[in-house]
C-alpha cells in the first residue's frame, strides 16, 4: 500500500515518511535510510576512530532511530534528532569500552593559549576533506568526542562533562589538546605538501 | 583567534559532511529490524475457518454418537422384554408339559399310542421353535432323537408288558378260578411296572422338555434379535425409500494451484524463474441430488483462493515501458513511474541497453517474491458414481466448474511485509475447469454423511492472451452432508 503512495508522491513529505516509519513499514524505513544515510554516516565517521566502527555505529543508530521513532514528536529538526541518536550511539559504545584515563590531563590547566599555527594560510587552502576527517579520527577517543561535541555539534563544556562523566576542566583540557593535535597534523601536512 | 580559526576550518569542512556508507549497510540493518507481524487478516480467516471446522466436526461426532447410544439402549430394553416374555413362555410350556404328562401318564399305561403322541408333541414343540440357527437345530434334533429312542424303548417295554398281561389273561380265562389270586397279583405287578416305566419316562420327559424349552428359549431370543435387526433394517429401508433425495452441507479444502507448464502468466521474463504453487483455501456449500442408489448429481458454490509465487525478483521504480507486462499498475500518475519487479536476467539486459537509469531498485531483503493472488466463486456441476456402497463408500466424480473472478491482486512480498503493485490485466472474468476426482465417504448415521474427495481441476480458459501458464487446482475437499427429509 505504501509503495503506491511513494509512486504518487515520489518526493514524499517527511512527516508522511516518519508516520509510515512509525508503523514499521519496511519500504518507508528503506527510504528514510536512503535519505539520511550519508549525513549520518558522515556524523558517525567524525565520532569514530575508523571506517568499520563508523559503519557499526551507523547500523546501530538506524536501528535505534526505527525503534524510537515514536518518541520523535515533530518538534525540532528531525535530522538533528537523528544526529543526536548517532552521538548517543557512539557515546554508549564509548562508555562500554571506557578506556583508562589517557593522561593525567585533569591536572593540566586548560589554557586557552593560542597555538603556533598559521591557520590563516591554510583555512582556505585545499585541505582534502578525507585528510581532515582522518586526523579527527586519529585523535585519542576522548579528545575526538570532546572536539566533535564542542566544535561541530555546539555542546557546552558543562554538557560534555555530564555526557562523558568527566569534570568540566577535563573537557576543556581535552579540547585544547585536540586542537593542538589537529594543528600539529595540519602543519605536518603543509610541510610535506610544500 | 587561532582557536576560532581551527574550529572554523573544521566546522566549515566537516559539520555537514556527507559520506555514502558501504552498500551492504541497509541489508545489515534490515536483517536486524524486528519482523513485522504477519498479515493479521489472513490469520483471522484461518482461525475462523478452523473454529467452524472444529464445531462442525465435533457436532457431527456428538450427534452421531448420541444417536447410536440411544439405539443401543432401545435394543437392550427390547431384549430384556423378550427375555421376560420368554421366561413366562417357558414357565407356561413347562406347566403345559407337566399337565399333559399327567394325562399322558394315565394313557401310557394302557396304550402305545400315548408314546407316539408324546413324541409328536415334542416334535411339535421343536417345530414351534421355528429354528433358524442350524447349530441350535441340530442340538434340538439330537434331543428329539434321544427322546425318541427313549420313548421307543419305554413303549416297547409297555407293549411287552401288555403282551404279557394279555397272555396272562388268556391263561387266566382258562384257569380263572385257580389263578384268580395270581391274576390279580400279576395284574398289580404289571400295573406297577408300567407305572414305574411311566414315571421314568415322565422324569426324562420333563428333563428333555426343559432342555427343549431352554433351546427353544435360546433360539427364540436369537430369532427375536434377528427379527429385531431385520425389522430395523426394514425400517431403515423404508426410511430410505421415504427420505428426500436431497442433501446439503459445507465443504472446505486446502487447494494447491500451479501450472502444468513452467511459464509465467505475468511476464515472459519470469518463464525460467523459480516458482512455487500456492496452497490456499476453498470454502463453500455443496448440494447433492440422489438420482438412484449409484448416481448422484451435485452442485454448490465455493469461494476459492488460488495463487502462485515467482521467487527472487528485484523490486524497483521503473519507467512503465520497461516494467513487466500483463499488469494494471495501481495509481500510476500520468504513467510516469511504476513499482514493478524484474528478473535478474531482465535487469542485466536493461542495464546493458543503457536504460539502467530508468530503473531505481528498492532493496527489500530476503527472498522477494512476486505473488499473484486470485479469488474465484466456483459453481461446480458434477456427477458421482458409487463404486462401493456400505457405511464406507467409494466413488468416482467428474464434472465441470464455472469460475467467476472476484479478486485479483499482484503483489511483492518477502514474508515480512507485502505491497500490492496492481492486478493482472490478462485474466478472464469467467472461466471453466474440468474436474475429476475420487470420493471416500462414511455414513455416520443414515442422515449424516462425511466425505473426503481429492479433486483435480484443470482450468481451460484462465487467460485472455496466450501465456505459457496452464493452471490447475488440486484440492482435498472434506465435507459433511445432511440428508434432507
Amino acid at each position: 500500500m505504501f509503495l503506491i503512495n511513494l509512486v504518487t508522491h515520489r518526493n514524499l513529505e517527511l512527516k508522511d515518511l516518519i508516520a509510515a516509519c512509525k508503523k514499521q513499514n519496511r519500504e518507508a524505513q528503506s527510504l528514510l535510510y536512503k535519505r539520511y544515510a550519508d549525513v549520518l554516516f558522515g556524523q558517525c565517521l567524525k565520532y569514530s576512530s575508523n571506517y568499520d566502527d563508523a559503519k557499526d555505529h551507523l547500523q546501530e543508530s538506524f536501528l535505534t532511530i526505527f525503534a524510537k521513532i515514536d518518541q520523535y514528536k515533530g518538534r525540532g529538526s528531525f535530522e538533528g534528532w537523528m544526529k543526536r541518536i548517532a552521538i548517543n550511539t557512539v557515546l554508549q559504545s564509548y562508555r562500554k569500552n571506557k578506556e583508562v584515563p589517557l593522561q593525567r590531563e585533569e591536572l593540566l590547566e586548560a589554557k586557552e593559549k593560542e597555538l603556533n599555527l598559521d591557520v590563516e594560510e591554510i583555512s582556505n587552502a585545499d585541505l582534502p576533506l578525507s585528510f581532515l576527517l582522518s586526523i579527527v579520527q586519529d585523535l585519542p577517543e576522548r579528545y575526538r568526542l570532546v572536539f566533535n561535541l564542542y566544535v561541530l555539534d555546539g555542546y557546552s563544556h558543562k554538557e560534555i562533562a555530564e555526557m562523558l562523566d568527566i569534570a568540566e576542566g577535563t573537557s576543556k583540557s581535552n579540547l585544547f589538546r585536540a586542537r593542538e593535535n589537529l594543528a600539529k597534523r595540519i602543519n605536518e601536512y603543509k610541510e610535506t605538501s610544500e | 583567534m587561532e582557536n576560532n580559526k581551527i574550529d572554523k576550518l573544521f566546522r566549515d569542512k566537516l559539520k555537514e559532511v556527507k559520506v555514502s556508507p558501504p552498500t551492504d549497510t541497509w541489508e545489515a540493518i534490515a536483517e536486524k529490524l524486528p519482523k513485522k507481524k504477519k498479515n493479521k487478516v489472513i490469520f483471522l480467516w484461518w482461525a475462523a475457518a478452523a473454529v467452524v471446522l472444529a464445531l462442525i466436526t465435533s457436532g457431527v461426532f456428538y450427534w452421531s454418537f448420541a444417536d447410536k447410544e440411544s439405539q443401543t439402549i432401545q435394543f437392550v430394553e427390547k431384549t430384556k422384554e423378550d427375555l421376560d416374555k420368554s421366561k413366562k413362555d417357558e414357565q407356561k410350556s413347562i406347566l403345559a408339559t407337566e399337565n399333559k404328562q399327567e394325562v399322558d401318564e394315565n394313557r401310557k399305561a394302557t396304550s402305545e399310542k400315548t408314546g407316539v403322541n408324546k413324541i409328536q408333541n415334542i416334535n411339535d414343540n421343536s417345530s414351534f421353535s421355528n429354528n433358524k440357527a442350524i447349530a441350535q437345530k441340530s442340538i434340538s434334533d439330537d434331543i428329539i432323537d434321544s427322546q425318541e429312542t427313549k420313548k421307543e424303548k419305554s413303549t416297547i417295554d409297555i407293549v411287552n408288558a401288555q403282551h404279557f398281561a394279555e397272555n396272562k389273561k388268556k391263561i387266566d380265562s382258562k384257569e380263572q378260578k385257580e389263578k384268580n389270586a395270581l391274576h390279580s397279583m400279576q395284574d398289580r405287578t404289571q400295573n406297577e411296572a408300567t407305572h414305574k416305566s411311566g414315571q421314568i419316562t415322565q422324569s426324562e420327559q420333563i428333563a428333555t422338555n426343559e432342555k427343549v424349552v431352554d433351546t427353544q428359549q435360546e433360539v427364540k431370543s436369537l430369532v427375536d434379535s434377528n427379527t429385531l435387526v431385520a425389522s430395523e433394517e426394514e425400517i431403515n429401508n423404508s426410511d430410505k425409500k421415504q427420505q428426500g433425495r436431497w442433501s446439503v452441507g459445507p465443504q472446505v479444502a486446502p487447494v494447491y494451484y500451479n501450472s502444468i507448464s513452467g511459464g509465467s502468466s505475468l511476464d515472459s521474463q519470469f518463464n525460467d524463474s523459480s516458482k512455487e504453487g500456492g496452497i490456499n483455501m476453498s470454502m463453500g456449500l455443496q448440494v447433492a441430488y440422489q438420482v438412484n442408489d449409484n448416481w448422484q448429481l451435485r452442485s454448490g458454490i465455493n469461494r476459492v483462493n488460488v495463487g502462485y509465487a515467482t521467487n527472487n525478483v528485484q523490486v524497483g521504480y521503473s519507467d512503465p515501458i520497461l516494467a513487466m507486462a500483463n499488469i494494471n499498475y495501481n495509481n500510476v500518475p500520468d504513467g510516469e513511474v511504476v513499482i514493478t519487479v524484474f528478473s535478474d536476467d531482465n535487469l542485466s539486459e536493461i542495464n546493458a541497453s543503457n536504460h539502467g537509469n530508468r530503473v531505481e531498485l528498492v532493496y527489500m531483503g530476503g527472498n522477494t517474491q512476486l505473488k499473484q493472488s486470485l479469488t474465484y466463486i466456483e459453481v461446480p456441476v458434477e456427477i458421482e458414481r458409487k463404486i462401493i456402497q456400505s457405511d464406507f463408500e467409494w466413488s468416482i466424480i467428474g464434472g465441470v466448474s464455472s469460475l467467476f473472478l472476484t479478486d485479483n491482486d499482484v503483489y511483492v512480498t518477502n514474508n515480512d511485509y507485502r505491497s500490492n503493485i496492481g492486478s493482472a490485466s490478462n485474466l478472464e472474468k469467467t472461466s471453466f475447469t474440468t474436474n475429476i476426482g475420487m470420493g471416500f465417504g462414511y455414513n455416520f448415521t443414515k442422515n449424516i454423511h462425511f466425505q473426503l474427495e481429492p479433486m483435480f481441476k484443470y482450468q481451460l480458459n484462465a487467460y485472455t492472451n496466450s501465456v505459457d501458464f496452464k493452471p490447475y487446482i488440486f484440492g482435498l475437499y472434506t465435507g459433511v452432508k445432511w440428508r434432507l427429509d
